[in-house]
């Protein structure tokens, strides 16, 4: 019994010996230089509690990458019916499609950065949103590949927005690209599930409103050629103001993407306002 | 790479036969359960792809192992496809090994290879073990030794990596134990000890480590919390008999470390408060029960302290993934549908739960049993409170009359996340009778009814179940919400099967529309959606 006894002290002692460990140094955030844009998508909804969290790091990861990071919050089938007492319906047919096509996600919020898988993660769906800068960061030091340019011609009478791209690749590009383009709209103000309680005047910032593309985008080049320029445009009448679907606080967000693979992973995106200052 | 595992399956499987024909024994078990998905807005089934795109689902263990000459070893070979286990709303797919191990004891020394599994204690600071209905399995993927110094005393220790599925978790664990018995007391008053010790290290990876830093990087001033690479833990336990008596006591402790604190808000650059943020703290779990029971009276009492235990192989994984200790659970484990509709998932930071079951046999016919359990917070929020009352009557083998009632008090808005809804009350009666007409022939019926204004409303639910012993039994059940809340639609939820057994092989199919809500499984549990579809389900062991 008594050499049971000392070999378990010893035991302790000895690890809390080793309980002298030196804590770890964390590093102070830098700022990257770089053209390239990383597109961060959330799926969410206005019956999740935890997805007002989410949406504030979004909000930080647009401060602390400024110019960099374009947000898109999708609001698609799960947890996202809205309350009777809710002004507004943000559900639609391309964000269910485009949510389904984001799966697999644990729960809600889910965040995908470049819809690109990164090591570490069991799925390309970032859960911890904390982590999100880092995979921001390491988008950001990725080669540049492709540049893409936008404006936007909104007539104010008819409702009418015509949307120009020119895209150019840098480098010579070989893939399966598909071109996306989505309407997004800030300051939505409707109520929304939080931890243990409902907000009632919750704004709602980057909600997809509509695609003018396919949900999943459509067929673009399979041969980039660097410095060959590629011009295409969309338009689409936005429909009527209902409190929402205010022209003078919605985004054009485009971006390409290549699906060769089975891979979605989004090389480059871009972000205007549909009324141009 | 699916046929490689099967090929090797194939050659091991004939390999292992073969010398089974020498002299070792050859055992094996197969489990499959297949999935028909069937998309029914009404209930919620879809959004889902395996709904979306009419997937079939399949889960399947096969278990093959082999012993010869003191040695034991074995395989578990898995295989996955469009799989809803692992994640209730997406579809997984996947295969491969699930386990390997040899094992062999040497006079007082006994060694295991491979995919090990084992507990210290009654599990707290180390449990690794396998739970399928929520497709749980830690084992670690290591080496564990145990060697007897005396008949009444051992030591043990374990060093590996924990499984995640195919892969492995970030983290070294290692650990060990030293148990004994120590009896005294006369013959007619025995008395006996059984202490323990327990110790626990896990050493992250530079991987985690790195993880953590780039997490930690986003919290401002204060809010940053220090990081180190080693969490130590430490369990010490005792069970006490005397006479009819028996008190188990254990004290887990655990050194700070980084882990999610939900409910924890931060700053963010912004300025706003956000929920959910890492802290840097220590934790500890105080767990007792006490048992009494003689031919008549049965009493438990169990008591759980549990502050800020949530203990992880790797601290950013997300839900049940990568837990290394086990908490106990401190509620009854409901059988009937309807009694087990709300079950409370054991909280890791913030818990303080009493159980007590008192079981009293009046005579050879008649029995009952009551059990109360209270979990609250450690600010004393009520988290769950159940009350338990159940008779049994048996008229020698040829009938069996089971009849009870519940009351539940069962904390929504922390269990399942969700903001803002009521306490729900539920009062549940309960009846089973099981009639043998025959030794071979036998009828079940089951009634319940479970009254609550919260949450989905009222329930009632009906069962009928035909035993044609030895082969066969037919299932026919139906849960109906008779007075749904929040102006929700009278819904049926039927579920028709039958199932055959022959020797050790059984084989169910079933049609089943299964309303959203907790499943639980070996004391962890989870809100899984709602479920429409026919299930196929084998079990074999040869």
């Amino acid at each position: 019994m008594r050499k049971i006894t000392t070999s378990y002290f010893l035991v302790i002692f000895l690890l809390l010996c080793s309980c002298t460990e030196k804590e770890i140094i964390i590093p102070p955030f830098e700022p990257i230089i770089s053209d390239r844009v990383v597109l961060v998508e959330e799926v969410t909804g206005v019956r999740c509690p935890n997805c007002p969290s989410g949406s504030a790091k979004i909000a930080s990861l647009i401060e602390q990458f400024p110019g960099q990071v374009v947000a898109v919050a999708i609001h698609g089938s799960f947890l996202t019916s809205p309350y009777a007492e809710s002004k507004y319906d943000f559900r639609h047919e391309a964000a269910r499609e485009l949510e389904n096509y984001l799966k697999p996600w644990e729960g809600k919020p889910a965040a995908f950065v470049n819809r690109k898988k990164f090591e570490n993660e069991p799925l390309r769906s970032v859960p911890e949103f904390d982590l999100l800068a880092t995979y921001v960061a390491q988008e950001l030091n990725e080669p540049h590949q492709l540049e893409i340019s936008m404006s936007t011609d909104y007539d104010e009478s008819s409702r009418t927005l015509e949307v120009n791209l020119g895209v150019i690749p840098l480098v010579d590009l070989s893939g399966e690209y598909r071109i996306h383009v989505m309407l997004t709209e800030d300051h939505i103000i409707d109520r929304q599930a939080n931890v243990g309680e409902l907000i009632e005047a919750y704004e709602h910032d980057h909600v997809m409103r509509m695609m003018l593309t396919a949900f999943d985008g459509d067929p673009f080049e399979s041969e980039l050629v660097a410095n060959e320029l590629i011009n295409t445009s969309y338009s689409v009448t936005i429909p009527a103001e209902d409190g929402s679907w205010v022209a003078d606080n919605m985004n054009v967000v485009v971006f390409i993407s290549d699906r060769e693979g089975g891979e979605k992973i989004i090389l480059q995106t871009v972000e205007e306002a549909v009324v141009s200052n | 790479m699916l046929l490689r595992n099967w090929l090797l399956l194939v050659l091991l499987c004939s390999s292992l036969c073969l010398v089974a024909q020498d002299k070792g024994a050859f055992s094996g078990a197969l489990q499959t359960s297949v999935n028909y998905f069937i998309k029914d807005a009404a209930i919620g089934a879809i959004n889902i792809p395996q709904y979306d795109q009419g997937l079939i689902g399949v889960d399947t263990w096969l278990n093959l192992s082999y012993s010869f000459k003191g040695y034991n070893a074995g395989v578990r070979l898995d295989y996955f496809k469009n799989s809803n286990l692992l994640i209730p709303t997406a579809a997984y797919s996947d295969q491969g090994l699930g386990k390997a191990f040899i094992n062999k004891r040497f006079d007082k020394l006994y060694v295991e290879l491979g995919y090990v599994y084992g507990q210290i204690g009654s599990g707290i600071i180390f449990r690794a073990y396998e739970e399928r209905p929520l497709l749980i399995d830690n084992a670690l993927v290591g080496v564990k030794a145990r060697y007897d110094i005396t008949d009444n005393w051992s030591a043990s220790g374990f060093v590996g990596k924990q499984k995640n599925q195919f892969s492995l978790n970030e983290g070294l664990i290692k650990g060990g134990s030293i148990e004994g018995f120590y009896a005294t007391g006369s013959d007619d008053a025995p008395l006996s000890f059984s202490p323990g010790i327990g110790l626990v290290n896990r050493t992250h990876s530079q991987q985690t480590v790195d993880r953590l830093v780039n997490i930690v990087k986003q919290y401002i001033g204060d809010e940053r919390i220090g990081l180190k690479y080693n969490t130590y833990l430490t369990s010490i336990y005792n069970s006490l008999n005397y006479q009819d008596l028996t008190l188990y006591i254990e004290y887990a402790y655990k050194s700070a470390e980084a882990f999610r604190d939900p409910i924890s808000t931060r700053t963010e650059l912004t300025g706003q408060q956000t929920f959910g943020k890492f802290v840097n703290e220590p934790g500890s779990v105080l767990y007792t029960s006490l048992n009494f029971g003689d031919a008549k009276l049965g009493v438990t009492v169990e008591l759980k302290r549990t502050q800020n235990f949530n203990f992880k192989s790797d601290p950013t994984l997300t839900g049940a993934m990568g837990l290394v200790g086990f908490l106990p659970p401190m509620s009854r484990e409901n059988t009937y549908r309807l009694t087990s509709r709300y079950t409370p998932t054991t909280q890791d930071l913030s818990e303080r739960a009493i159980q007590t079951e008192i079981r009293y046999r009046h005579n050879k016919k008649l029995s009952a049993l009551a059990n109360f359990a209270r979990i609250t917070d450690l600010k004393d929020e009520l988290l769950y409170r159940e009350y338990f009352l159940q008779f049994q009557y048996k008229q020698k083998r040829k009938w069996l009359l089971t009849a009870g009632i519940q009351s539940v008090n069962y904390n929504q808005e922390v269990f399942e996340v969700k903001p803002n809804v009521p306490l729900v009350k539920t009062i549940t009666p309960f009846a089973e009778f099981l009639y043998r007409f025959t030794n071979k022939r036998s009828l079940k019926t089951e009634i319940q009814y479970l009254n609550t204004d919260e949450d989905l409303g009222s329930w009632v639910y009906g069962l009928a179940e035909v035993g044609l012993a030895p082969h066969w039994l037919f299932e026919l059940s139906g849960m109906y919400n008779i007075d749904p809340a929040k102006g929700g639609d009278k819904i049926f939820y039927p579920t028709l099967g039958a199932v055959y057994n022959y020797k050790t092989h059984r084989v169910g199919i079933r049609y089943v529309k299964q309303v959203e809500g907790i499943v639980c499984a070996g004391g962890i549990c989870r809100l899984e959606p709602a479920f429409s579809g026919a299930r196929f389900t084998l079990n074999s062991t040869f």
